[in-house]
């Protein structure tokens, strides 16, 4: 034990398909400790919702498979646990908030029954009337109001930012150590998002859950991170304190994606400086570095070795670039 | 095609689409008679004007209506009552015929570039269409016409015999871009243009928009719900809630000094890329949610969810009034 809640170790995840294999996540190392709050950011397709979704072990198989790697949670590797050990651990120790709060609650049962249910799975000595009694208790805790008739309703009955706090009350149901949140709040208007942003925060302290959010949302990290891990391609770029990562990134990736965002504290009319180009093919990614293609900086050494994360001399912010800023 | 763009810029300034007191209601059938029960009231009054050469931003929440206002001024989606002027032209009173030609000044940009362009048709056949119903030209004319188009969006003309399935969303946005300027209209909705793009992606599309605004002296109405967005591209913003305009100001200052108590909560909420900043700020959080525009509250829209609300704001509407020059806004007690 090295005081790490989470630690992923060359986990690499690939999807067999009939156009090739796509190596989704390619030798991706991390760690988090005890209520952390982790952000992975990335564009569609850098695998960061792969990587969430390898920890919970809910990638789907075929055509996907974790080819290697271990992912220790509390020291345990979660990939040589059995189905039965993993449907303890999923929901009680370790929750997932996935993004579309639409179709993530099952329609036909009411929410009150659904938190419920949760709760008893994993507290074999709880009754019916303590779980329904903890159910109203959790939607109470995210401010779902007159909580105890609500809990008799329906999900087709709440908003899409209730039904967000609803998912949230059954991944904090039974205490996890770690919540993983898959973009919570994109499918929400900006004024939700605060509020459901300020409600994962809150409990999150409260509870001493570590929190790994995943987000193509830069705002959104750096108002609630406290680490954060870039994506691209399948690989980890950079990793680094959250004011590191805005006020000294150092991957060229890093650079271009703060560079290419529209800031609300910006002046208006500057031109943005879009990334050129597009990411790569993950069933034949060049050889070197991935961002070699698009980068500014690129020298012929980037397109023949493949860069590895390492210290660019700040503290514990780490970049894979032969040449970081 | 040079004269037109230069007649364009000659006029900049002066007002190219005038919108007063547009209504856009949905009816909703019930009962057994399959009578109309009740409305959604999508746009319940919005008044707007759009100077040429500018680019308005309307941005809001999801169901302020901001999608039906662009549709309902392109005629796409007939208003329940109101007016709309393109250049001085009264639209909602013209025969369909006419509208069909209208459309040649007036065009849009979709949201989705995945549903927008038809996988059957290759790409040249998508930005040629617009050409060949309005006969610009014979064929040979056209093919040019849209080699150059394809070639003005950043897409390679070799390319005019593929697919859309073939291109990326970006790419795609770009065709659509280049369908939508294909008969050099005066005036372009753009509807959630940079939404399903990733952000590196959007920056391209953005830079793109802007670029072609100068050569072809093009008038946006830029429909999006990112506030940043709508800041780094929009000449003036209006803000909707709920059906109606709560505020419409020149960008810096909506921004900088907001009048309106929903604009105030709604800038508060948008997340900034910058730990110190986000550290800082001050955030209002508003209760509830929106209400529904079937039965909305009386008086103010907004007055349910708002700190600053007196009796008079649940009693009446407040009209969309110039508070500061050139700065308007929808609300008893602004500032």
């Amino acid at each position: 034990m090295t005081g790490n809640l989470l630690e992923v170790n060359n986990l690499k995840t690939y999807f067999f398909t009939r156009g090739g294999v796509v190596k989704s996540v390619d030798d991706v190392t991390f760690s988090m400790k005890p209520s952390q709050t982790l952000g992975v950011v990335g564009e569609s397709g850098c695998g960061k919702s792969v990587t969430a979704l390898s920890i919970m072990r809910l990638v789907a198989t075929p055509p996907g498979k974790i080819v290697s790697g271990e992912i220790l949670f509390n020291g345990e590797n979660i990939l040589d646990k059995s189905k039965d050990e993993l449907t303890d651990l999923r929901g009680s120790k370790i929750s997932m908030i996935f993004q579309d709060p639409m179709t993530s609650l099952n329609p036909v049962f009411t929410v009150g029954y659904q938190i419920a249910e949760t709760v008893k799975r994993h507290r074999k000595d709880v009754t019916n009337d303590q779980a329904w009694k903890r159910a109203i208790e959790m939607l109470d805790l995210v401010r779902i109001p007159d909580a105890k008739r609500r809990a008799k309703n329906y999900p087709h009955e709440f908003s899409g930012g209730m039904r967000q706090r609803v998912m949230i009350a059954i991944a904090l149901a039974c205490n996890p150590q770690l919540l993983i949140a898959d973009e919570p709040t994109t499918a929400l208007d900006v004024t939700i998002q605060a509020q459901v942003l300020e409600l994962m925060k809150g409990l999150s302290h409260e509870f001493g859950t570590a929190v790994m959010l995943i987000t193509h949302d830069l705002g959104v990290v750096a108002g609630t991170c406290q680490h954060v891990n870039v994506m691209y391609a399948g690989k980890i770029v950079e990793s680094a304190p959250v004011k590191q990562i805005f006020d000294t990134p150092a991957h060229p990736y890093t650079i271009g994606l703060l560079n290419s965002v529209p800031r609300l504290d910006g002046t208006r009319g500057e031109r943005l400086t879009p990334i050129k180009g597009q990411p790569p093919d993950l069933v034949n990614p060049p050889v070197g570095c991935r961002y070699a293609a698009r980068c500014p900086k690129v020298q012929p050494r980037c397109r023949q070795e493949e860069p590895k994360l390492q210290p660019v001399g700040r503290g514990e912010q780490v970049a894979a670039c032969f040449y970081p800023d | 095609m040079v004269q037109q763009v230069e007649t364009q810029k000659q006029k900049a300034g002066t007002t190219l689409v005038e919108v007063k007191g547009l209504k856009v209601h949905f009816p909703i059938k019930g009962g057994l008679l399959n009578r109309t029960v009740a409305s959604v009231k999508a746009v319940d009054g919005v008044d707007l004007f759009i100077r040429r050469g500018e680019t308005l931003g309307l941005v809001g929440e999801s169901g302020c209506g901001k999608s039906t206002t662009g549709r309902a001024i392109l005629q796409l989606i007939k208003p329940s009552a109101g007016s709309v002027k393109l250049d001085g032209v009264e639209l909602t009173k013209l025969p369909p015929s006419q509208i069909r030609q209208k459309r040649s000044e007036m065009q849009l940009i979709f949201q989705d570039p995945f549903g927008s362009l038809d996988p059957r048709y290759t790409i040249g056949q998508i930005v040629s269409e617009p050409l060949e119903n309005f006969r610009r030209g014979n064929s040979r004319a056209i093919r040019e016409e849209v080699a150059h188009l394809l070639e003005t969006v950043g897409i390679n003309p070799l390319y005019v015999n593929r697919y859309a399935h073939e291109f990326s969303g970006g790419q795609r946005q770009r065709i659509g871009i280049a369908r939508a300027l294909a008969l050099r209209p005066s005036f372009v909705v753009a509807d959630e243009p940079v939404s399903a793009l990733d952000v590196s992606i959007q920056a391209q599309v953005l830079n793109l928009l802007q670029d072609l605004q100068a050569q072809f002296g093009l008038t946006y109405l830029f429909v999006a719900h990112n506030l940043s967005v709508v800041k780094h591209i929009s000449d003036r913003v209006a803000v909707m809630y709920l059906g109606r305009v709560v505020e419409l100001a020149k960008s810096e200052a909506l921004y900088e000094a907001p009048l309106h108590p929903y604009t105030q909560a709604l800038l508060s909420a948008v997340p900034v890329p910058n730990p110190e900043i986000e550290s800082r700020r001050k955030r209002i959080i508003l209760e509830g949610d929106v209400p529904s525009p079937v039965n909305p509250p009386s008086g103010c829209n907004f007055h349910p969810r708002c700190w600053k609300a007196q009796a008079i704001c649940r009693e009446q509407i407040p009209p969309l009034e110039e508070k500061q020059p050139n700065h308007y806004a929808a609300c008893h007690f602004p500032g």
